[in-house]
């Protein structure tokens, strides 16, 4: 799972040499090959499922458009990404500032509070293992967009998309101490928001 | 490290994104401590579930939609640089045509400026025609009487090639074609027009030749230099003869023009003539004689010769019958 990020094999080096000489059918490939981690990403980020789909089509066309910014230094797939990434938090943060503003003329609605704090936790943690599945996997993406967008980053690079440090330190341009300070922080305010929910049952 | 530092790492811990020595420490203190051996197994738990998070899918029109977006940036692209730059495989081709295209112009050009005869020389004359025209009727008879022309007097002829290139530049011939109406401006025409003289050769005129061969004996004295001149220089000039103002004023009506200056007033006569839809059918341009035969409606003669009257005097001209209709042969003499 670690990364070198000095001594990088691409796996997608052939077919992206091949888009480069201007074979689209190979930036097809590439699309076909990327599209639903994609899509992911940026629907775990922008919490919205067209919004996630239309992020994902703007990543790719950004990334054809801007191909010879793109020197190998990373992988391809870390470079598709910090692209995702990036327009993913843009849009959120649009819908954040709108639902402000709608908020500020109608009034607070009681929706889910961004700056989530979470409280202590309640001890036990067998209690976790008795939860449905279903059940906690509604908890957990509450728990998700309950957090700030930097630590929802970390969450999703890692631990659902399964990325390295190394590449998510590429993908975020942030050191590898703060990925780990981030991961660290993100997990526990999960793992306690999850716990405040079981505790209470 | 202290307790809190250990709990910070745990989540690196976890992924095994510790050093061996950070390693070591924390498993110790694990050992010892039961509040981040439960925090740790917390994390655990939390990150299977996270990684067990179901995934969505993308709607099957996502990559088509993605890709016919890419295909338009594509051919924007492309129309962009192809208004700049042509891709290798095609700019290449074009470029080595264009270079073709250029030589063989400039190879034309420059043989066509190279080719440039000097003002009387010689064109080649069909050697059929050659074999007809006896040598001696090298001389340019012309329409005045002999006696009237110093060159008459058995100097060697100005149509010899040597002494014609040394004259300065003849005023522009006309085209002999009548499918040019044009003057040119380029002495190198003048070789076209003698050629077309040749056609006009009728053997009934071998006669008028031979007679007017015998007529004038002067011309049999030939110096050596016109006696090396090509004999199709020759034969072409005696073709020449054949239409000699004799026989020419025998069938066509003649204009008479005086002006001060023969060479300079050619152009504006021949420009005249062309001007009223006339065709010039031959021309003789020899030292201070000028015979231009045109072709001309007859509607537009009162005109040429208004035309003729600025450019000199008019000193003959033959009286063409008000309403005549159709095209009247005319020698114009200046």
């Amino acid at each position: 799972m670690r990364d070198d990020r000095h001594n990088i094999i691409d796996e997608d080096a052939a077919l992206v040499a091949a888009w480069r000489r201007g074979e689209i059918s190979s930036f097809e490939a590439l699309v076909r090959k990327y599209q639903k981690r994609m899509l992911n990403i940026a629907f775990r980020i922008t919490d919205d499922y067209e919004d996630a789909c239309e992020v994902t089509q703007d990543a790719f066309v950004a990334a054809y458009k801007g191909i010879d910014s793109f020197r190998g230094a990373a992988r391809f797939s870390t470079w598709l990404t910090s692209i995702t990434l990036n327009l993913s938090r843009n849009r959120h943060q649009q819908v954040q500032t709108k639902r402000r503003k709608e908020h500020s003329y109608g009034g607070p609605t009681g929706g889910e509070n961004p700056a989530f704090v979470p409280e202590r936790p309640a001890p036990g943690p067998s209690a976790l293992e008795q939860l449905e599945r279903r059940v906690v996997h509604e908890r957990l993406l509450q728990c998700i967009k309950a957090l700030s967008v930097e630590f929802r980053e970390a969450i999703v690079l890692r631990d659902l998309q399964d990325y390295s440090y190394g590449e998510i330190c590429a993908i975020l341009n942030i050191r590898e101490g703060t990925i780990k300070s981030r991961l660290f922080r993100a997990r526990d305010m999960v793992k306690d928001c999850l716990k405040r929910g079981l505790g209470e049952i | 490290m202290e307790h809190a530092d250990i709990r910070r790492k745990l989540a690196a811990y976890l992924d095994n994104a510790v050093s061996d020595e950070e390693k070591e420490e924390i498993k110790r203190h694990l050992g010892r401590c039961g509040g981040c051996r439960g925090e740790i197994a917390d994390l655990e738990l939390t990150v299977r579930f996270l990684k067990s998070l179901p995934e969505v899918e993308p709607p099957p029109w996502l990559a088509e939609k993605i890709m016919a977006n890419v295909r338009d940036e594509a051919a924007q692209k492309r129309n962009l640089w192809r208004r700049l730059f042509f891709p290798i495989h095609v700019k290449l081709p074009i470029v080595a045509l264009a270079m073709l295209f250029l030589c063989v112009t400039g190879y034309y050009l420059t043989r066509m400026i190279s080719e440039q005869p000097p003002v009387a020389r010689a064109p080649e004359v069909p050697q059929k025609i050659q074999e007809k025209a006896p040598s001696h009727t090298e001389s340019y008879p012309l329409p005045t009487s002999a006696a009237s022309r110093p060159q008459a007097g058995g100097a060697p002829r100005k149509m010899d090639a040597p002494q014609s290139a040394d004259l300065p530049s003849p005023p522009p011939a006309p085209n002999g074609t009548p499918n040019q109406k044009e003057t040119s401006p380029h002495p190198a025409k003048t070789s076209p027009v003698r050629k077309m003289v040749v056609p006009e050769l009728r053997p009934t005129d071998e006669g008028l030749m031979t007679d007017f061969d015998k007529a004038n004996p002067v011309f049999e004295e030939k110096p050596a230099s016109a006696v090396k001149r090509g004999r199709k220089g020759q034969a072409e000039e005696s073709l020449r003869d054949t239409e000699s103002p004799e026989a020419v004023s025998a069938r066509k009506e003649e204009i008479a023009l005086a002006v001060d200056d023969p060479a300079a007033a050619t152009g504006a006569i021949e420009e005249a003539v062309t001007r009223f839809g006339g065709r010039i059918n031959g021309h003789s341009y020899s030292g201070e004689s000028h015979l231009l035969f045109i072709r001309i409606s007859a509607p537009n003669y009162p005109r040429l010769l208004d035309r003729l009257g600025r450019i000199g005097t008019i000193q003959e001209r033959p009286q063409i019958p008000p309403g005549t209709v159709g095209m009247i042969d005319l020698v114009i003499r200046w």
